[in-house]
């Protein structure tokens, strides 16, 4: 199917979380949509976009980083043209409004269908969605990525729950190394999420060993279409 | 192709739902599999070539050809 001139916006307001506005982002195919978007992203992002070698991963960028940037303008109360992207160390993106550093923060996330965006005043949100895709190798991957007690947990789930314990534990570990920017190159193993978390508690508190003076909220955001988790600091030394 | 190069295409193509072929010189970032596929893989990878990596130290690696040349200088 193809939508011509009347294409609605392909993302909207999911939820709100402590301050921070989550919208969804409808990544299903459309070419329509895809060109609307492209026309939104600036020459650096058109780049990386035609840089990306599937289909699948250029429509996610696009569509995420040109719903990001009409929210991004709204709130800043800017034009779009005014606005553009650095990256710290790891890959984190942050907005620039005329080349200067904007005072708000985001993170995006995309799996499947699935693009969700956190926006907000908090200085390092991090967020992550997964849809809950069968695989044989969970206990495998989560020997690489999971704590003792979280290998526990995954080993104790039964075939039906195994994917929603794994992909639960996934989303809120890399919404936590999403916030901090590291990504993967934190050791995750090392990453032990609170123990109520692990008994099913929605939200809860995290340290991370290397910055024991900063609190960290993290949120459980799961549902039936996927799992998702945000995190942020609730202190700054 | 080097034979730890065809080892890993092999893996690669069993594995990973690209639609396109395995290129020694493209950018990990570019390809854009998701960071599950990806842990999925390296342990495959650590897996065929015995390497007992962490999944932390995948990022060192940017392109297939550098994760050939670690293999490699490792014996294989
Ligand atoms: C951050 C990281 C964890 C994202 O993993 P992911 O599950 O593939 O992707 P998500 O959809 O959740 O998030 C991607 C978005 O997060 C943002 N992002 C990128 N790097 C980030 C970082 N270091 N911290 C926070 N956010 C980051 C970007 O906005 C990106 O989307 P965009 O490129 O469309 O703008 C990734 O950097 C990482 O560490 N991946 C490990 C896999 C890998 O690269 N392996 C190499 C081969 S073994």
């Amino acid at each position: 199917m193809l939508i011509t001139t009347t294409e609605p916006p392909w993302w909207g307001r999911w939820r709100e979380a402590d301050g921070a506005t989550i919208l969804h982002v409808d990544l299903s195919a459309y070419a329509a949509r895809d060109a609307l978007a492209v026309a939104l992203l600036d020459e650096a992002e058109q780049a990386r976009r035609r840089r990306l070698l599937a289909a699948r991963a250029r429509r996610e960028f696009a569509l995420c980083r040109a719903a990001l940037r009409v929210v991004l303008a709204e709130r800043l109360g800017c034009d779009n043209s005014q606005l553009s992207f650095g990256y710290l160390e790891h890959g984190k993106p942050f907005a620039r409004v005329d080349g200067r550093r904007a005072a708000i923060d985001f993170n995006v996330s995309h799996s499947g269908l699935h693009g969700l965006i956190a926006v907000g005043e908090h200085a390092q949100i991090g967020l992550d969605v997964e849809e809950r895709r069968p695989r044989k190798d969970f206990e495998g991957i989560g020997s690489l990525v999971f704590s003792t007690a979280e290998r526990q947990l995954l080993a104790a789930a039964d075939d039906r729950s195994e994917s929603q314990v794994f992909y639960r534990l996934w989303s809120l570990k890399e919404a936590l190394i999403k916030a901090i920017g590291t990504g993967f190159s934190l050791a995750p193993t090392g990453i032990e999420l609170p123990a109520a978390m692990l008994r099913g508690a929605r939200s809860g508190e995290y340290r991370f060993a290397h910055l024991p003076a900063e609190t960290w909220k993290l949120i459980d955001l799961g549902e039936r279409r996927f799992a998702a988790a945000l995190a942020y600091p609730v202190t700054l030394p | 192709m080097s034979n730890t190069a065809d080892r890993l295409g092999t893996l690669i193509r069993d594995n990973l739902d690209l639609d396109h072929d395995p290129d020694l010189d493209v950018k990990f970032s570019d390809v854009a599999i998701s960071s599950v596929e990806a842990v999925a893989f390296f342990k495959l990878v650590n897996e065929e070539f015995s390497l007992g990596l962490a999944a932390e130290e995948c990022r060192q690696f940017e392109t297939l050809r550098q994760l050939v040349d670690f293999i490699d200088a490792r014996g294989g």
